[in-house]
């Protein structure tokens, strides 16, 4: 099911000469040769965004400068339009307040940013992931390659960030000593990971 | 790195070669790669992000990058060089493609590795640690997948992915997990632009789980009548069926454009011809050309090169152009800081001139 996509707005890029869009228009300052589309809500500035939405086989295009498109929440500051992923999860509920033990951050902090903290996210979120997953890709198995001779270790790679953080705070504390002792075993794991030994 | 080197595009990916050139203008396949033991790039530290790069400049070493290998310390100034100097080099790197709108204008230390055919690179510190892409012209996803493989397959034995069985490579962001695969297909596209087709093109497109972005790519506007199209789709399909997939679509719209650039010559035979050489005449006596109105009229042209209705022009030349007339290509061009927008459109208009004097 890619429901989303074939129903949700769909965002055609911009193009500066307009004209070939559409019949609404005037000459734009400067530019003799081109016409330019007024945007449909203001009826003043030009439209520099064209979306078009498909509900039920019913096409809708709506011209529109950029104010009008932030104030409709369809743009984000300098012509950005939020992501796909952020149109899928923005219309769903609160989630719990669970933040990830290693990089803190929450299912509603994911959601706002649209990317995880840390790898280990895709273990503590699994349940609220899973969804996702089904309507971005419609599949929640990996199928393609590995890094060759490597059996992903979720263990080791925790360690890791783990290690990462204590060594900041041994070389804050100017513990040297445990500081190089740190980077050894950061090494050690890096190789083990990349399967190495 | 040398800049001066940069004055013209280097770009495999410009030479107009490769199957269904006429239309296709590049493939490109890039790899999303974090590493393990670090969190990903939202929540890294500089001093993490720091390490990282200087992991990837040391492997960039090792990395089969052709005779001559690039690595840009892209970290904003304070340490090496001066404010001024290093976003020109961004903006330079962008115009390339060699480095994304997120890279270019991002924060913290982050940087770019490339080989001098400019055919594959490796982004650090953009929304994953690493960024592997490669680019060729023409039809050529496999090739250009094996090129990123290479990379790929050459970097995962220096430094240690992050991977999980269920998920596999594993991503800032869920819509690239998976393979972290992005294949992508730089289309021109004027006939389909002029005869108000587009919309059918994002239709079919998002029936069939693919995205069309612009010439600069994600939240870029279209140029020169430039669209790519790519797979959505990351998890689930092995890196070949992503592949298949979107050469599988692609027909269908190298036939369309086909058919209406046909069906125009044949109806407006007249007008087509008018648009193409009234193009090229501005561009050959112009004296100020906006880069909007360089890449609407330099896509008339390539539309008369790769038709036969223009001849004498390198398809080559063309292709160049469309990158050499971007603000930081400019100002190299013309060793001037070009500081008001009349200058540079009178640089613009000189370089255009020159390069396609008859």
């Amino acid at each position: 099911m890619r429901g989303p996509e074939r129903d949700g707005p769909r965002v055609a890029p911009s193009r500066p000469a307009a004209s070939r869009h559409g019949s609404v228009g005037k000459p734009a300052a400067g530019a003799t040769m081109r016409w330019t589309m007024i945007c449909q809500v203001c009826e003043s500035r030009p439209a520099t965004i064209h979306i078009t939405e498909i509900v039920a086989d019913q096409k809708k295009v709506l011209d529109l400068c950029e104010e009008c498109a932030q104030q409709k929440g369809l743009a984000h500051g300098s012509g950005a339009f939020p992501s796909l992923l952020q149109s899928l999860v923005s219309d769903r509920p609160p989630a719990s307040a669970k933040a990830c033990p290693e990089c803190g951050i929450t299912f509603d902090e994911f959601r706002a940013k649209g990317r995880f903290g840390c790898p280990k996210d895709y273990e503590v979120f699994a349940d609220e992931l899973a969804p996702l997953l089904e309507k971005i890709h419609n599949a929640k198995q990996h199928v393609g390659r590995m890094p060759v001779g490597v059996v992903p270790d979720a263990d080791r790679d925790e360690r890791l960030r783990r290690l990462r953080r204590d060594l900041a705070r041994a070389v804050a504390e100017e513990q040297y000593e445990e500081a190089a002792r740190i980077r050894d075993e950061i090494r050690q794991t890096e190789e083990a990971l990349r399967g190495a030994v | 790195m040398e800049l001066a080197d940069f004055l013209t595009p280097g770009g495999e990916w410009l030479r107009g070669e490769g199957a269904d050139a006429d239309i296709v203008m590049s493939s490109r396949v890039r790899l999303a790669r974090n590493l393990a033991g670090f969190p990903f790039a939202t929540k890294a530290s500089d001093e993490q992000k720091a390490e990282i790069l200087g992991k990837m400049r040391t492997a960039s070493e090792g990395l089969p990058l052709g005779p001559r290998r690039y690595f840009v310390d892209l970290t904003p100034p304070g340490s090496r060089r001066e404010g001024k100097e290093l976003d020109l080099d961004r903006t330079l790197l962008h115009e390339r493609h060699l480095i994304s709108t997120e890279l270019e204008k991002g924060k913290g230390p982050r940087g770019v590795v490339f080989g001098s055919d400019e055919r594959v690179s490796v982004m650090v510190n953009e929304e994953d640690h690493l960024r592997i892409q490669a680019i060729r012209s023409g039809f050529s996803l496999d090739e250009a997948l094996a090129d990123a493989r290479g990379l790929d397959l050459a970097l995962e034995g220096l430094v240690p992915y992050a991977v999980s069985p269920t998920y596999g490579y594993l991503t800032a962001c869920p819509t690239n997990v998976g393979t972290g695969l992005r294949a992508s297909v730089m289309l021109h596209l004027p006939a389909l632009v002029h005869a108000q087709e587009m919309n059918r093109v994002f239709q079919a497109a998002s029936r069939t789980g693919l995205a069309v972005r612009g010439f600069y790519g994600e939240g870029t506007k279209a140029m020169g009548d430039f669209y790519q199209i790519s797979n959505q789709v990351t998890l689930g399909q092995s890196e070949e069926e992503i592949l298949r997939k979107l050469s599988r679509m692609l027909p269908t719209f190298l036939e369309y454009e086909r058919k209406v650039r046909e069906h125009l010559s044949a109806t407006y035979r007249v007008k087509v011809e008018d648009k193409v050489f009234r193009a090229l005449a501005v561009l050959r006596a112009a004296r100020t050309v906006t880069t909007d109105e360089a890449m609407e009229l330099l896509s008339a042209v390539r539309l008369g090169v790769v038709t036969g209705l223009l001849s004498g022009i390198e398809r080559t030349a063309v292709h160049e152009l469309f990158v050499l007339v971007h603000p930081a290509h400019l100002r190299r061009h013309a060793g001037r800081s070009l500081d008001t927008a009349l200058e540079r459109d009178t640089a613009r208009a000189t370089l255009l001139r020159q390069r396609l004097a008859a």
